[in-house]
Parts: C-alpha cells; structure tokens; sequence
C-alpha cells in the first residue's frame, strides 16, 4: 500500500520532442488515479514512467514516500496490466502467474499458495493448465490481472487494459476491477483514452493534452466544472456544445445572448453568475457551455427558454433520443426522450443555463 | 474444374515432375552400374546388374588428386566445419534478431541496414581482404578459418531471419518481463527461445545448405587437410586413370548431397511452416 506523487516530471525524446511538459501528481493510499486523454497526450508515456520502463528526463517520483526515479521495474513494487495482455506466449496460465515469482526466488509452496489464491479470487481455476492461444479476450485479460495480482505490489498500474474487448466483455471487465479495487484496496494507475471508464472507475481523474494535466480532480468536479472547453468537450457523451454568445447585464443579472441563424431567432437565457463576472464580461463574447440534458424537451417553467429548432438528425438510443441541430451558429446535440421527436422536422426545445458553464473566448478557460 | 483441364494440370504437373527427376535417376542408375554396363547400354536403362563397388570406391578409396582414400575424410570435413559454423551463425542471428527489435537503441536501424548490405555482396569480392584477415589472425589453413569465414558471412542472413520474426512480437511482453523482474538474457531463454522453433528450423536449413554447398570459400581458404566434400569432388571428378569412372564420379556427387537432402526431408514441412509463420498471438 503507498501513496504516489509525481513532481514536476518531463520527458524529452532524444530527437528534442517534449512529451510531457511538468506534471505534478498526488494520489493518496489505495486511491484509483485515472489518465485520460486522446492519442499521443502522454498517457501512456508517464504510466511506463511511473513502471520504470522509461526513464524520466526531469522531475521526481515517489512510491510510498520513497523516490524511486532510478530503480529498476521490478525494485519498485508494481505490478503492470498491458492492453494486449502480454501474457508469455509459451507458457501455461499456471507459468505465466509464477514467472514473476520464481524470479524472486518465492519458495515453490508460497508460489503455488498465491497461484490458488489469486486463481480463485479471480475464477480461472480451471484455466490453469491452458495456453493463453487457447483462451479468449476476456480469460486472457483475467489471467495478465491474476498475474499483477500475485506479486501483491503496491502500486498497480493499468495501460488500457479493455480497450481490446468486444462492448459488453468490457462492461463486465469494468465493473469486475471495480470491485477488485473496493476489495483490495491498492492504490492503481489506470490510464484511458474511454470518458466512460474514467467516470466509473476513477476517485481522481486527470484529463491530458499534448503533455499537460488540464484537470485533475474527481469526476464530479471534472464533469461539473471543467476548467476548459478541451475538458469540457472531452469527458461526457456526447460532448458538451459550445455555443458562441454575448453577456449582457440588465439590472445586475447576468445574460447570455446567443445570435440567431437562417434557422432559429435570437435568444437571451438567463445566466446564475456572480456580479463581479458579469462586470468583467458585459458585452463579451463568450462561449456558453451547455451539456446535451440541459437542452432539452424537459420544460422547467421560470427557468428554461423555449426555442424551435430545426432537427437536422435524430439518433435514438433506447432510453433517449439525441437530436442534432443548430443554435447560435453551431451545430448542437440535445437530449430528448424519443417520442418528443418522432417523425418531425422542428421540434420545441428548453434551454435550462441554471448549471451552465461559461468559457472565456480566447483562452478557453472556465469563467463561472 | 472439368476433367480435361484436371487432367491437363496433372499432365503439366507429371511432366514437370519427369523433367526434374530424370538427373537424379541419371545418377542414381548409373552409380549403381558397372563400367561395362554404362558403356554398352543406354543412359536412362535402370542397372542389369546393380553393384555397389562404385559408392564403396567413391567413399574410401577414389583418387582427390594424390591422395586415394575416397570422400571419406573430407565428408568429416564438412561436417565439423558445417556444424559449428550453423549453429553459431543461428545463435548469434538469433540475439542480433532480439537486440535489433526489442532492444532499439539510436542507430539500430541504420546497423541493420548495413547488415542487410551483406546479403548482397558476392562471395568473390570478399575473397582478397578475407584472406588477409584470417592470415592476421592466424586461422588460415584450417576448418576453424573456415567456420570464422562462413559465420561472418551468415550473419546477415541469419539476423534478417531474426529480426524479421521477432519484429511482430509486442513490446508490452518485454515490458511485462521486466515489470516482473526479467532481465536481457532471462527474456531471451524463457521468453523468445521457446517461440522461436520455426524460425530456427528456417535458418538452420538455410545455413545448413549453404555452408555445405559452398565451393568458392572451401576451395580458397581451407588447407591441404581441411578441404570441405565440395572441394574433394571437384577434384575427384578431375582425377583421372586412364578410364574416366562415371559411375564413382555419380555416387560420390550423390554422396556430398545426401545430408542436404536430410535436412530437407526431416525438416522440410517446418521450413514451410516456419516462413509463413508470422505474427506470436496470445
């Protein structure tokens, strides 16, 4: 069990390319720490720092209090899950799990004690004897975390371990290392590039882009106030839209008006903004964050805007129906129950801006 | 498919087949004639009267040159030259093949590009400066000369064989190697060795062949004692009594390709396997 602090770290390639450009970490004791971001940010970079299977070009880190920057992979107590699982071709289940343990030299019964214990936590008894080109995705997948698990490290680190499931194995998976974290309580390192696995698995969630920490924070703070339109349109499904808009102050309360189009007319909504904001953005332009649930055929009377709108699109999904139109501009998603939109061509939408979030034009940075 | 255009690939097939049979039934038919036979009867006619004199001669006791003791000696030769020779050029490949694709450094790619510029250099231009090298090194005249040479110019066969294969296994297997404790030579024992059985029998039937093949080196840089089968036939077929024996001269070219031919037939069906096996799933 430790806790895992990263400080200041940086990677520069001996071609010159900065991968990460100083990122600073801190997750307390058996926390579950999500990476996430699009190809190429880093991600996975830092995680096989974090192994030990990079060097660090600047920069410290620290397992459980204990710098380990200069410590090979297997000084550092980890254990590592990879997305192709990465089982030893050659060997059978049974193998793959001890590998690890008779290389430090575990007497034979201690080995064999932890093959039947991390067998049965996980359910791959009868899988023992077998080839991994004998089992399947999901087998294969819990065999490389059986194999993580025997070494009972401190620290454990995931580098898209679902990524090569089918949909439904991956929801099963999901929720299996949930509850493997509930239980076990080891503090984990996962990295992702699915919002979706971050929302779920996380306690704290860092959002990267081309090897800066946009966010870090728990999933209810990246999701409720991202700090940026890059965070903002990142996490969530679909993505929060963003619509150009002017502030406007009348009489101390805050507007946000948003232009017309050959499509909608002009609409003002209502903004719960502090005075001060609304003195320092009056008559800006403005990006007016809106998630697709706060677009919607849900009417909340004092509060929502009623707009028609054309409907350009219609994707139901069972339970919702998202609609994809335009406002201010820009095209939009909105979240409507199915039978709202069914076979028309305009349809009446609410615009609820009491949660709205509103982003500076030119940085992209959260004002309120 | 209709019968006729069946039986025409058949045909063509069989025809094929006759074609490049028919030398080696030349050969093995008139080894196993007398002198008399072969010059009173047709080249093709299967021996009246089989006898095995010529192979027994062309084993212990045909005439290379001035020595009279048949291929015997020199088939040991080939053997102890063509073995270690195989197997090192193999083995190094093989950690050439590890090194280059789970291992890259800076400069690995330019070096296996200079390594493949040796698979298209000719023996013949190679032969000068070689010479003088084992002359510094004082390997000339010997089977250990002659290992040295067909090592070095096996390699950039050996470690394209290598590296190709191995360029397809993940890097996360190193990784998840290291992550457990496995250091550069435990990854290769335990980890690549064991899937690397097609490739193996690949390269060491490549090699195998070649280095028995080989005429040019054995000819330039062996010693009067260390000539490898290659070059004692040439000179068994050159020296002549009197009577040129044809059917001594057949028997001992079948003699100098028989473990070729072993290799092949005991490892064939591998050599298929092992060059279209591709990518290490699992």
């Amino acid at each position: 069990m430790a806790n895992l602090s990263i400080k200041n770290i940086r990677k520069t390639y001996p071609n010159g390319v900065e991968v990460l450009k100083g990122i600073n970490l801190e997750i307390n004791d058996g926390e579950f720490l999500i990476l996430v971001g699009g190809s190429g940010c880093g991600k996975s970079t830092l995680l096989n720092m974090i192994a030990g299977l990079e060097t660090v070009s600047e920069g410290e880190i620290q397992i459980g209090g204990k710098r380990v920057n200069d410590l090979p992979p297997k000084d550092r107590d980890i254990a590592m899950v990879f997305q192709s699982y990465a089982l030893y071709p050659s060997m059978s289940v049974r193998e793959n799990i001890a590998f690890g343990l008779s290389l430090r030299k575990v007497p034979k019964s201690e080995q064999d004690a932890t093959i039947a214990r991390v067998a049965k936590l996980l359910q791959i008894e009868p899988l023992l004897d077998r080839r991994p080109a004998q089992l399947s995705g999901g087998q294969r997948q819990r065999v490389a975390m059986g194999r993580a698990l025997a070494r009972e490290p401190q620290l454990f680190l995931f580098d898209e371990p679902l990524s090569n499931l089918d949909a439904k194995l991956r929801v099963e998976m999901r929720a299996e290392i949930k509850r493997l974290h509930k239980r076990l309580g080891i503090t984990t390192v996962y990295v992702t590039h699915d919002q979706v696995e971050a929302m779920t698995l996380g306690d704290k969630i860092a959002v990267m882009k081309e090897g800066v920490i946009q966010q870090f924070g728990t999933p209810d703070d990246i999701y409720s106030k991202p700090s940026n339109t890059f965070v903002a349109t990142f996490m969530g499904s679909p993505p929060m839209n963003l619509i150009p808009a002017v502030v406007e102050s009348r009489n101390g309360a805050g507007f946000a008006r948003i232009a017309g189009d050959e499509n909608s007319p002009p609409i003002s909504v209502p903004l719960l903004i502090s005075s001060n904001a609304i003195a320092v953005y009056a008559n800006r332009s403005v990006l007016l964050g809106l998630r697709p649930e706060q677009v919607s055929d849900n009417e909340r009377p004092g509060v929502s805007v009623a707009v028609d709108l054309p409907v350009a699109m219609t994707e139901v999904t069972g339970a919702d129906a998202m609609v994809f139109t335009s406002l201010g501009g820009v095209e939009i998603v909105c979240r409507t129950q199915p039978r709202s939109v069914a076979g028309t061509d305009r349809v009446r939408l609410h615009i609820d801006a009491s949660h709205a979030l509103v982003f500076d034009e030119s940085t992209g940075l959260r004002v309120v | 498919m209709t019968k006729l255009s069946r039986a025409c690939v058949y045909a063509v097939l069989i025809l094929a087949a006759l074609y490049t049979l028919a030398p080696l039934w030349v050969m093995v038919a008139t080894s196993l004639k007398s002198l008399d036979e072969i010059r009173d009867g047709s080249l093709i006619a299967a021996p009246l009267a089989p006898t095995v004199e010529p192979w027994l001669k062309a084993w212990s006791s045909a005439c290379t040159g001035v020595r009279c003791e048949g291929l015997k000696p020199f088939f040991w030769n080939s053997l102890l030259m063509t073995i270690p020779a195989v197997l090192i050029s193999t083995f190094i490949g093989a950690l050439n093949g590890y090194v280059l694709t789970q291992w890259r450094f800076r400069g690995s790619e330019v070096l296996f590009t200079a390594l493949l510029v040796g698979c298209f250099i000719p023996f013949q231009v190679v032969l000068l400066p070689m010479a003088r090298t084992l002359g510094m090194v004082g390997l000339s005249d010997s089977i250990f000369g002659l290992i040295f040479v067909h090592v070095v110019y096996g390699l950039a066969f050996t470690t394209l064989f290598f590296r190709n294969y191995y360029v397809s296994i993940p890097q996360d297997l190193m990784k998840a190697a290291r992550v457990d404790g496995a250091g550069f030579f435990t990854i290769f024992w335990r980890i690549l060795m064991p899937i690397s059985g097609p490739i193996f029998v690949v390269c060491i039937i490549w090699q195998f062949t070649q280095i028995w093949n080989d005429f040019l080196f054995g000819v330039v840089f062996a010693g009067a004692d260390s000539q490898p089968i290659t070059v004692a036939l040439n000179n068994l077929v050159r020296t002549s009594t009197g009577v040129k024996e044809y059917n001594v001269d057949m028997a001992a070219a079948i003699i100098a390709a028989l473990p070729t031919l072993f290799v092949y037939i005991v490892a064939g069906k591998y050599f298929v396997r092992g060059l279209t096996a591709g990518a290490v799933k699992g």
